[in-house]
């Protein structure tokens, strides 16, 4: 009982701190927001299949590469929407990690701070992380069945493609946002949290489609919607 | 201060022992060396759009990108050293020839030139790729390299026995989505960055920027495996592939074997012949995809066999929707052989002057034709040759046999006599077909006679006269004084 | 240093000497078949040296009689006469079980061009003709250009981006495509010359000189009659060679 009385008391004592001092996020009008993003795109979605022809064990025998999933209500699944305005926003750094598991990337996008990818290698074969980008150093490392973990520095913000060249049709993104950032999901919606109030640019990017940016103003404690509408 | 900068300066020449002899070219000189010499393939931007850049597989490298295949650093950007290295030596297996008739000023002003187009990939100082301790190659470490081969899956892309005929073949590409083929590993004097020990090893750990081959430095289980790895493909092939002009067959008195996996087949030496592409009937082949094949023949009193091997990545299934043709290979002779006299055209004859054909086909086994031209060929009937052929880990294995003495217009072959052969191959699966052929000019081919006992007899017989003649001239020298 | 001044070992060291002049001093190197020759001459020009007179005749017989017949030379001659049988012999051997050459395919370089030849129909004077397209100096470089790209969509297989005949499919070629930087081939023939090898190719080659092994296409096929022009501009030009002129008095071959 006393351990409790004593965890709330610091919680309460570093809301107040940080209050008191401000975190580094909160700007001077005070406190986070959230963005509730809601992506439609109106075409088809973009499926193609592909009979495979070696390690069937893992990977089945037939791949699917989702170049554009379209869920309930035409939401857009797997766009990134960012505030890529908000540097070291309230947020903390996240991770990023990516598990090539089944011969896909899982996830098939995934979304880190600049610093370290942790890159997993469940499936018990030959792997190799292939990477195409410009501002950061291209990566081309075999991960062979034995090596689980790897881990690679993306330290600068780029949407990183990443390939196998051993299953070409392994395909997967790595966003690197300086700012807070979230995935949408099989509606199209994504939710951004400790986003710092007052005026934001809300940036929407996505593999096939491309990117738009819409400006928003964030209130404390409140969640702010903004909608876009991919076109191709 | 200039002492701290002094000294700075010498810590970077002594951390470069790569560089050390590199001199700084000059752009500007080396922009008129290379509109002179590398103008028609690079194209005048850099980027690998020359006029003959459409019709070479590789293609010419495009500069602008700052991505070379080959280079000796960790980091992107390759030292000068391996940009002259590359120009000096050449590409080997593509069309990127030796440079060494420029002098080496004009090869460092070249590779000051190219780097211009995209110098900012430059800009970064290069790292050198770091090699674990060397070890030398033993059978044990061949052994290793064999385990590790495996283990990292060398084969998914290489194949089972190296030959580029892995699953994922089909599906890769370069960074410029051009598909490429991987790497043959049992023709080392193909490697593009050159096939000694430590060229391999370096392509081994860097990886072929640009390529799906990917670094392996830290994706080994202990660093010098490395090694291992290097001593394996080693043993994979010959160094080199000693092309014959003359094919010798070799006389036999026992049964010609079929099989051609058998002993009988395997205790010859191969004698190995290179092929290009037919570049001139149309549909013209510039980039074959069979560059060799390996002759082994064997004749007794009735009968003469010829065992063919040849790298070809798939057993074709026929398939003319998908431009898949039946792989096919041939030994070509003039019907008549007239020694010193005149040959039928190389190009499979004409229209006055036809040729004789030994044939496999996939499908269709081994067979007698005649030819008149490259799309005039006849199967002629009652064609009473025979064969085997298996196809295993990306190669064909292929006997063609067939009495010794032909009838009437088919090829006899005497003992002792130089035969007229010309060679020609198919490999269906990569589209050719008809005129889109590997082959060769017209070589010769001889019946080894069986070996007699001469040479055992005559050199006693010479030195046992020498010896009398010697002792003769000492006695008579000896008598006379 | 008594032996300084024999006459035998003068003659070992002119022989020696020689030889190593004619086999590694002579830059391309020579034939053996050459080098046996200049050898014999050396050979017979050694001997009437030590036979100048009879003395010197006596000074260079002294240690070869001394070596015959000199009871202190015992060990020397037993074990020349095991050592010179031996080598006699291994020579034989490799005679005797030397394997059979390929017959070498001919080449002569330079067979004799026809008077006039037929392009597509059209007849065209091979002999005393001169590349029409270097009357006009001002499209010089543009010609030039053309041929560059010419030679290299169509002549680089076989002879090299560098025009030395070792083109990426040369391994399968015997003979070996013709090497152009080399002063023997197109700086000793005249470009009417060239512009009928190209036509006609290893086809169009004489009958009297066979039997060829050219791989040469003719390449009328293929290009017209001005872009032969060109690509033998380009040929001249890349390689830094000039082309051999009629000789005006004859106009002949």
């Amino acid at each position: 009982m006393r351990k409790v009385l004593g965890a709330v008391t610091a919680l309460l004592l570093a809301l107040g701190v940080a209050t008191f001092i401000g975190l580094p996020g909160a700007t001077a009008q005070g406190g986070t927001g959230t963005i509730e993003a809601d992506v439609k795109y109106n075409g088809a979605p973009q499926v193609e299949k592909l009979k495979v022809n070696k390690d069937t064990e893992k990977c089945g025998t037939e791949a699917v590469i989702e170049k554009v999933v379209v869920g309930g209500n035409k939401g857009l699944t797997n766009a990134v929407v960012s505030v890529p305005g908000a540097k070291g926003g309230g947020g903390k750094a996240v991770k990023g990690m990516i598990d090539q598991h089944g011969c896909k990337f899982v996830p098939h996008v995934v979304v880190m701070s600049p610093g370290d990818l942790e890159i997993k290698n469940s499936d018990d074969i030959l792997h190799n992380i292939h990477t195409y980008s410009t501002a950061n150093p291209s990566i081309n490392k075999a991960q062979p069945k034995f090596k689980k973990v790897m881990t690679e520095k993306l330290e600068k913000p780029e949407y990183v493609k990443v390939t196998c060249d051993v299953h070409s049709w392994m395909l997967g993104w790595v966003a690197v946002t300086p700012g807070p950032a979230s995935v949408t999901d099989k509606d199209g919606v994504a939710k951004i949290e400790n986003v710092p109030v007052g005026k934001q640019t809300v940036e929407v990017w996505h593999e096939t489609l491309g990117k738009q940016t819409k400006e928003v103003d964030v209130k404390a404690g409140q969640a702010t919607k903004v909608s876009f509408e991919m076109k191709k | 201060m200039a002492d701290i900068r002094f000294g700075i300066v010498a810590a970077a020449l002594v951390s470069l022992p790569g560089l050390a002899w590199a001199q700084a070219g000059d752009a500007n000189a080396g922009k008129a060396v290379y509109e002179r010499k590398c103008l028609l393939c690079h194209g005048e931007k850099g980027d690998g759009k020359g006029p003959a850049a459409e019709l070479l597989d590789p293609k010419p490298r495009d500069f602008t990108s700052g991505i070379y295949k080959i280079r000796t650093t960790a980091t992107k950007a390759p030292t000068d050293q391996d940009l002259f290295r590359v120009v000096s030596e050449g590409m080997p297996g593509t069309s990127m020839p030796a440079w060494a008739v420029l002098s080496e000023k004009d090869r460092w002003n070249v590779v000051a030139y190219v780097k211009s187009f995209a110098a900012d990939k430059f800009k970064e100082a290069p790292k050198k790729q770091e090699l674990p301790k060397d070890v030398a190659s033993s059978a044990d470490s061949i052994k290793r390299g064999k385990e590790m081969f495996e283990a990292i899956e060398c084969n998914k892309c290489h194949g089972t026995e190296g030959r580029a005929d892995g699953p994922s073949r089909e599906e890769l590409k370069d960074e410029w989505g051009h598909p490429i083929k991987p790497a043959n590993l049992t023709k080392r004097w193909t490697f593009r960055g050159g096939a000694g020990r430590t060229d391999i090893a370096t392509r081994l750990a860097a990886g072929v920027l640009g390529t799906p081959m990917p670094a392996f430095i830290d994706s080994v289980e202990k660093p010098e495996d490395i090694w291992h790895l290097t001593h394996y493909i080693q043993s994979l092939g010959p160094e080199s592939p000693g092309y014959a002009t003359l094919i010798t067959v070799t006389a036999v008195t026992d049964a010609i074997v079929d099989d051609p996996n058998a002993d009988f087949w395997k205790k010859m030496a191969p004698q190995n012949v290179g092929l290009m592409g037919q570049v001139i009937q149309d549909p013209r082949n510039f980039n074959p995809s069979i560059d060799m094949v390996a002759v082994r023949a064997a004749w007794n009193d009735k009968e003469i066999a010829f065992h063919l091997t040849w790298d070809d990545p798939t057993e074709s299934k026929p398939d003319a929707a998908k431009k898949l043709y039946a792989d096919a290979i041939q030994l070509q002779f003039p019907p008549k052989v007239d020694a010193g006299g005149e040959r039928p055209y190389f190009l499979m004859g004409n229209d006055n002057d036809g040729v004789y054909l030994l044939r496999w086909e996939q499908g269709k086994g081994a067979l007698e034709a005649t030819a008149n031209g490259p799309t005039k060929i006849n199967a002629v009937t009652g064609s009473e040759a025979s064969g085997k052929a298996v196809y295993q880990n990306g190669q064909y294995r292929v006997v063609i046999k067939r009495a010794r003495v032909g009838r009437e217009d088919r090829t006899t072959f005497q003992p002792g006599v130089f035969t007229p052969v010309a060679f020609q191959a198919w490999d269906g699966g990569a589209g050719e077909t008809g005129t889109k052929m590997s082959l060769t000019s017209w070589y010769y081919l001889r019946l080894e006679e069986p070996q007699s006992n001469r040479r055992f007899v005559i050199p006693p017989v010479v030195a046992l006269l020498t010896l009398a003649a010697m002792v003769l001239v000492v006695r008579v020298a000896n008598r006379r004084s | 240093m008594g032996f300084l001044r024999s006459r035998f070992f003068h003659a070992v060291l002119i022989l020696a000497l020689a030889f190593c002049l004619f086999r590694f001093g002579i830059r391309p190197p020579a034939p053996w078949s050459v080098i046996r020759l200049y050898m014999t001459v050396v050979l017979l020009a050694t001997l009437i040296y030590v036979s100048a007179d009879s003395d010197s005749w006596r000074n260079f017989v002294r240690p070869i009689r001394s070596t015959l017949m000199d009871p202190s030379q015992r060990a020397l001659r037993y074990a020349l006469m095991v050592v010179i049988p031996l080598l006699l012999g291994y020579y034989a051997y490799t005679q005797a079980a030397a394997r059979p050459q390929a017959p070498p395919e001919l080449r002569a370089v330079h067979p004799a061009p026809p008077d006039t030849i037929q392009l597509r129909g059209k007849p065209i004077n091979i002999s005393g003709a001169e590349n029409p397209l270097r009357k006009d100096q001002a499209s010089f470089k543009k010609h030039v250009a053309a041929g560059g790209e010419i030679y290299i969509r169509n002549c680089m297989y076989c002879h090299g981006d560098n025009l030395d005949g070792q083109g990426h499919f040369a391994k399968g070629f015997n003979p070996p495509p013709a090497n152009f930087q080399d002063p023997g081939t197109i700086a000793m023939l005249q470009e009417a010359y060239l512009f009928w090898r190209i036509a006609k190719g290893g086809p169009g080659l004489p009958k009297e000189s066979t039997p060829w092994n050219s791989v040469m296409p003719a390449w009328e096929d293929r290009l017209s009659e001005e872009q032969i022009w060109q690509v033998i501009m380009y040929l001249y030009d890349a390689t830094g060679q000039q082309p051999r002129r009629w000789e005006t008095a004859s106009g002949g071959h």
